[in-house]
């Protein structure tokens, strides 16, 4: 048996929750875990926000000098969407075996002090969020103080084993992060805990965000493992990625509306929830909204296979050479990074999600296969099903 | 199979050594070229820069470039971008304050579509008052989503440079009063030979591509274009309706080993900050780095103060070079770095930071940490 098969065998064996992306020239290795969420209420989701800003401070082995000791001066980054929480660690190649640790410290000893989580509260308080964020996440506002001990509950069900999916990116041998990580978890078993409670919500003032509004029309959500998401993703597309898209014709040029308008997956737990998104300025924002949907479907009655091969090319852009006008959007800031960080964490995310590898050329074979009228019929089902906030 | 297997491998490794990494050419009207080899990129970026040299904007004309970019970016009929995105590219545009950038992002044997995407954009289209007024009032939305770490950067840039400095983004009035003769003097004043440059990265052959981009190049006139300066820049307090606090170290040009010195300075105390942005865009001319937060706490000003240079240097040389290696990454960031720094002087290129920050001396260290202080740097006081 020759090397490389031998590595690719060990690799079949290993268990999914570690994705190897080799890069033999990469400067750094990068980690990438994530952690899925479940549906959480609105209070769940603060503590999710104050677990995500406080998980990486402070373990019993490192604290934050350690820590930029490993990572040669890079923070250790940690962030959070619906559906995960995303913790991500660059190291210096050479520095496997110190970041996995590093994750590993962070996955099951984080200390999540007391004076963490009341900062992190202080900072959340504090924090005004954009019209775009805020309209793309539409959670209640939730004044109850999170609690230590809720942050550090969620933690102990979030951070186990089962729960958690290592993209490991960048120069080391195949089979390193996956031998490396398996064997430092060897022992780290899922705790049994009772249901998440959520206690009842509470009405909350809505904050003014200012003269800038963001229309949205939300569709119903999208299994993660949906048959036809293929064909989903390519309506999308075909609906506002890029300047040939309906939103950017009908938003921008026909209506004059807005200089940012695209549409959107946002994954949620339950999947992706498709929407069209667009920053405006307008005093009657439902009319406003309304009026684009209008010309959204009228638009779409009109589309020939011009347009579908628009889409197509679009989306070959989109998944074959990292144009950043992806609707899937993976990281509160938009679509991952095109370098080796986002690529391993979109390839450890999808693995999360749908428990399959991304495969792009898949996705696009999908795509391909959808005929001008399918597209038409699941792009005017979006627009014509969506609720508009 | 080990027979055949070694002359390969020998030949693989010797053929980054008998084709040159990149080619830069240079003609006779003062354009220049750039290509950059990057054997089995998956994509190929094709970039048009130009300088802003010759049409540096006053308070009258600002953001005139900026809704230059808007016109022509669509192209001769405004079908350009469904064009390209049909053939499977992508164009995007930004304005900076030393330069335009036009990017089109093509499969990688789409040359020649990338190409011809920047020739037209090289052209002024006929626009009709209505279609920029439209696109005035585009950008007025483009303004008003501007998040917090540009608006903190632009107050820090207006304090330290004055007139010279002025937000790219453009003056409201000064948009919607534009015509298209405005546009088309600037459109003009701009397209001359010394101010444009096409750099190209991806799996392309040097000369070949370097052929075909001279084509689009050489018609142009060589036409004068004086260069200008900003000045030294002034310290000082400034108020922000940005949301949070930022520094702003007043730097020389990209090739001053104190411009090294203090992005590593910058980096490194941004690495003890929670959440903190650093902003720097490579300059042949007197620039701003800033360091902030979309926080107001205090916490930045706080940082720069309690820095050790001797505990951060090892550290802020390593973030800084891993910022500038990044650029080296894909054909996109490739084209983009080298581009940029062409276009202001066929003498700037990313590596001579590389090189500083592996000269610099803890005593360049200090003095990149010194331009952070009170007194010596902007200090941007942000909403809170």
């Amino acid at each position: 048996m020759s090397l490389l098969a031998l590595a690719a065998a060990t690799l079949a064996t290993a268990p999914a929750s570690v994705v190897e992306i080799h890069a033999p020239s990469a400067n750094e290795i990068t980690i990438q875990a994530v952690a899925k969420l479940p549906v959480l209420g609105p209070h769940a989701q603060k503590v999710a926000q104050v677990l995500a800003m406080t998980v990486a401070k402070q373990t019993e082995e490192y604290i934050r000098r350690d820590m930029l000791v490993i990572t040669n001066g890079q923070p250790v980054r940690t962030s959070l969407m619906p559906d995960h929480i995303r913790v991500s660690i660059l190291v210096p190649p050479g520095n496997l075996r110190a970041g996995l640790g590093l994750l590993d410290a962070i996955g099951r000893r984080s200390l999540l002090s007391e004076e963490s989580v009341q900062a992190a509260e202080g900072t959340l308080r504090a924090r005004r969020r954009d019209p775009w964020s805020a309209a793309l996440w539409a959670a209640s506002e939730d004044l109850r103080p999170v609690t230590r001990a809720e942050v550090a509950d969620l933690y102990r069900r979030t951070f186990t084993p089962g729960n958690l999916t290592v993209g490991v990116g960048g120069r080391f041998a195949v089979g390193d992060g996956t031998r490396e990580w398996l064997a430092r978890t060897a022992d780290w078993v899922s705790p049994k805990l009772s249901p998440w409670y959520e206690p009842p919500a509470r009405p909350s003032p809505v904050r003014s965000e200012g003269p800038l509004v963001v229309l949205k029309l939300a569709a119903p959500v999208i299994p993660a493992r949906d048959p036809a998401f293929s064909s989903r993703f390519l309506a999308a597309i075909a609906l506002g990625s890029g300047k040939g898209a309906s939103m950017f014709r009908v938003a921008r040029e026909q209506l004059g509306l807005s200089y940012r308008q695209e549409s959107v997956l946002w994954p949620v737990p339950q999947g992706f929830l498709p929407m069209v998104v667009a920053a405006t300025t307008t005093d009657k924002p439902a009319a406003a909204a309304e009026e684009l949907r209008t010309a959204l479907l009228e638009d779409v009655k009109e589309w020939t296979e011009v347009h579908r091969a628009r889409a197509l090319g679009m989306a070959e852009s989109i998944l074959l050479r990292s144009v950043d006008t992806s609707p899937l959007y993976l990281t509160p800031a938009g679509p991952p990074s095109d370098d080796l960080t986002g690529r391993t964490f979109t390839a450890a995310y999808w693995q999360a999600k749908t428990g399959e590898p991304f495969d792009p050329e898949r996705l696009l074979a999908g795509m391909r296969a959808t005929t001008l009228k399918d597209l038409k019929e699941i792009a005017f089902e979006m627009l014509a099903a969506s609720k508009s906030q | 199979m080990s027979l055949t297997l070694i002359p390969a491998i020998v030949l693989g490794l010797q053929a980054p050594i008998l084709q040159p990494p990149r080619l830069r050419t240079v003609l006779p009207n003062g354009a220049a070229v750039i290509v950059e080899r990057m054997p089995n990129a998956k994509s190929l970026s094709v970039q048009l820069f130009i300088s802003a040299r010759g049409t540096q904007e006053t308070l009258q004309t600002n953001g005139l470039r900026h809704l230059l970019e808007h016109i022509v970016a669509r192209g001769k009929d405004r079908t350009l971008d469904t064009r390209l995105e049909t053939a499977g590219g992508f164009l995007q545009a930004r304005t900076y304050r030393d330069a335009m950038a036009f990017e089109v992002t093509v499969p990688t044997t789409g040359l020649k579509t990338g190409l011809e995407a920047l020739s037209e954009v090289m052209r002024m289209p006929r626009v009709s008052r209505e279609e920029i007024t439209k696109e005035a009032r585009i950008i007025d939305h483009e303004r008003a989503i501007r998040p917090d770490s540009a608006l903190l950067a632009a107050s820090a840039w207006e304090q330290a440079f004055g007139d010279k400095g002025l937000d790219t983004q453009g003056n409201p009035d000064t948009l919607a009063a534009a015509t298209f003769e405005d546009l088309a003097k600037t459109h003009r004043q701009q397209m001359v030979g010394k101010n444009l440059v096409v750099a190209i990265a991806g799996d392309v052959g040097l000369d070949d591509a370097t052929r075909q981009a001279v084509e689009i190049l050489g018609a142009i006139p060589k036409g004068t274009a004086a260069d200008t300066y900003r000045g030294k820049g002034k310290p000082g307090v400034v108020e922000s309706p940005g949301r949070g606090e930022a520094r702003a170290a007043l730097v020389g040009p990209y090739r001053d080993p104190v411009t090294a010195a203090a992005l590593a300075a910058g980096l490194a105390v941004a690495s003890e900050l929670e959440d903190a942005f650093v902003t720097y865009t490579p300059s042949n001319d007197s620039s701003l780095i800033v360091v902030g937060r979309t926080e107001r706490n205090g916490t930045v000003g706080a940082a720069f103060s309690a820095a050790k240079a001797e505990a951060l240097f090892s550290r802020g040389r390593a973030l800084a070079r891993r910022w500038v290696e990044r650029q080296f990454e894909n054909p996109s960031s490739v084209a983009s770095a080298r581009g940029l720094l062409l276009v202001q002087s066929v003498a700037l290129r990313p590596e001579t930071l590389l090189e500083n920050l592996d000269s610099m001396t803890l005593g360049q260290f200090r003095k990149g940490l010194a331009a952070y202080a009170d007194g010596e740097a902007v200090v941007v006081e942000g909403a809170r």
